[in-house]
């Protein structure tokens, strides 16, 4: 089982610095993730609420109990003077690989829950603050199936709308939001399904903008969608049979980035590299088609954009190879590499006109990105 | 009677030929067409494999069985000229 | 005069009892089939005297439950 888990976010209008903050991270087989808000918006209020979920994070990625690392964060934070509330919220939750998962809330709207189709209530603990009156979190221990999600959100989302609707949007709300998007698309990834939320509740003020910074998580505890790169002839020409058995005994996507992969596959595999008519390429070689595989494309040149592409604040998907290969790996939720460790001495010929970047090492920024910006999971086999 | 095969110009679309001017061969495909049409088709290949020799100069184009160094316009035109 | 009742939905006054507020005043009226309009607002930066209400047009400040018990009479003042 796999957990889909991503984030969306939106400034409030007139600020230049996000008032919420999402960390995620995967580590030895669990999943955690915290969604803080910083009090009032801006920079003070990121810089508060980047601490906060930095702060939790850390705790939890070094294996703290989440009630524990919770109860401290809540019993220091302090208490702003003037609205006489703490200086940021917070939700975390650790969640291991079997669905067995955590959760703890403090000042943020009660997470939403949702099987088969239906709301799930779970029951919590309540535990009070030590050091603060009024103060007090909410813990939960769920066991997560396949199918099940999870909503996670700041109050920009629920308390979206005051003016246009009476009392915002409010959790309500959100849940017949949700629901009716789930009719429709059962299947959604967490990526869609959070950018949807983070638009309804933008969407809800009169005047479109956002009156609040807006974050929404969702969760979601799928089948994985694996996917297969090739990059690289192998090192030993005798490898090139691994290849072919590697590609026939993958079920999930497979992409090739590298003419001369793509050739050693084909002759393997006795399947033609189909060339359509070129399109518009931006300075990128065309892709190509080979039955049974989703996306062929040249290798460095194509990787080292589709890794530019990635990095941008918000990743570029078009027509180009390089924008089909970042759809093809966020469409994925394990995404696997096999890297050929082959080098061809052209690509470092001082007479071409830019210099290109070795094989190993964009993949390595590749791989990183996709595993702590788009917290997918990812392995990278050489051979 | 029967046609005589097809002439196949593939231009080689890997990462050395692309660097060193494989897109200025792109022209190729409507002048081939509009004067070959009938004799010779002109395909992209996702390598040539000839990056792979020393002094092998890109960009590559592959006429028939045969293959160009540092390819132009002109250089395949001529050679398909000469094939047919 | 239709009877109106305005409740912060700000952070801190949502946070230090707006919440419970607004449900026992939900609870109210729908107990009660009460023709009230209740609406929420967003911060008016008086925080520092929330939880604050607004009844027909009257603030109402540091709202706890037992002074929200005598929102009807309030109400059926006007």
């Amino acid at each position: 089982m796999f957990i889909d888990i991503d984030c969306a976010q939106q400034k409030k209008y007139n600020q230049n610095a996000y008032g919420d903050c999402f960390l995620s991270k995967r580590t030895q087989g669990r999943l955690i993730a915290v969604l803080s808000d910083g009090l009032g918006s801006g920079i003070k209020a990121n810089i508060l609420s980047c601490m906060t979920a930095a702060m939790l994070l850390k705790f939890l990625e070094a294996g703290s109990n989440i009630q524990k690392a919770c109860e401290i964060i809540m019993n220091s934070l302090p208490v702003c003077q003037v609205r006489k509330i703490s200086y940021s919220t917070f939700s975390a939750i650790d969640c291991s690989s079997d669905g067995t998962a955590r959760i703890v809330e403090e000042g943020n709207p009660q997470f939403i829950r949702i099987r088969n189709g239906e709301v799930l209530e779970p029951e919590c603990k309540i535990i009070a603050s030590t050091t603060f009156p009024d103060r007090c979190m909410r813990i939960y221990n769920i066991k997560l199936e396949p199918g099940d999600r999870l909503i996670f959100c700041s109050d920009g989302v629920t308390q979206s709308g005051l003016g246009v609707l009476k009392l915002g949007l409010r959790r309500e709300g959100l849940i017949d939001l949700i629901m009716n998007k789930l009719k429709t698309k059962p299947d959604i990834s967490s990526r869609s399904l959070s950018k949807y939320i983070v638009r309804c509740a933008q969407y809800t003020e009169a005047d479109k903008k956002a009156k609040d910074d807006i974050s929404a998580v969702s969760i979601y505890c799928r089948e994985p969608r694996e996917s297969l790169i090739f990059t690289g002839p192998p090192f030993h020409a005798e490898n090139d049979k691994i290849y072919a058995d590697l590609f026939k005994n993958f079920s999930g996507k497979k992409a090739i980035c590298g003419g001369a992969t793509a050739n050693i596959l084909s002759r393997e595999l006795n399947i033609p590299i189909e060339n359509q008519i070129p399109l518009s390429s931006d300075n990128l070689p065309f892709v190509s088609q080979m039955e049974g595989v989703n996306l062929v494309t040249e290798g460095i040149l194509t990787l080292t954009r589709a890794c530019e592409y990635l990095d941008a604040p918000e990743p570029v998907i078009n027509d180009n190879a390089a924008g089909q290969l970042v759809k093809f790996f966020l469409e994925s939720d394990c995404i696997n590499f096999m890297v050929g460790a082959k080098l061809n001495q052209a690509h470092y010929d001082p007479g071409l006109p830019v210099e290109i970047e070795i094989r190993k090492n964009i993949i390595k920024k590749i791989s990183k990105l996709l595993e702590e910006k788009y917290i997918k999971k990812v392995t990278v086999q050489y051979i | 009677m029967n046609n005589p095969p097809k002439i196949e110009v593939r231009i080689c679309n890997g990462t050395s030929c692309c660097l060193m001017g494989a897109s200025r061969l792109m022209k190729l495909f409507s002048i081939i067409r509009r004067r070959f049409g009938c004799k010779a088709d002109v395909l992209t290949a996702a390598c040539l494999g000839q990056c792979w020799r020393e002094n092998n100069k890109p960009p590559h184009a592959l006429v028939g069985d045969e293959i160009i160094y540092n390819a132009t316009v002109e250089k395949v035109i001529e050679n398909l000229e000469s094939k047919l | 005069m239709k009877k109106e009742i305005k409740i912060c939905m700000g952070s801190s006054c949502f946070a230090r009892g707006n919440i419970d507020n607004l449900r026992l005043i939900e609870d109210y009226i729908k107990e009660n089939n009460a023709d009230i309009e209740l609406c929420g607002l967003r911060c008016g930066n008086n925080c520092t005297k929330g939880p604050n209400i607004v009844i027909n047009g009257v603030e109402y400040h540091n709202v706890t439950q037992e002074e929200l018990r005598k929102i009807p009479e309030k109400l059926n003042d006007e």
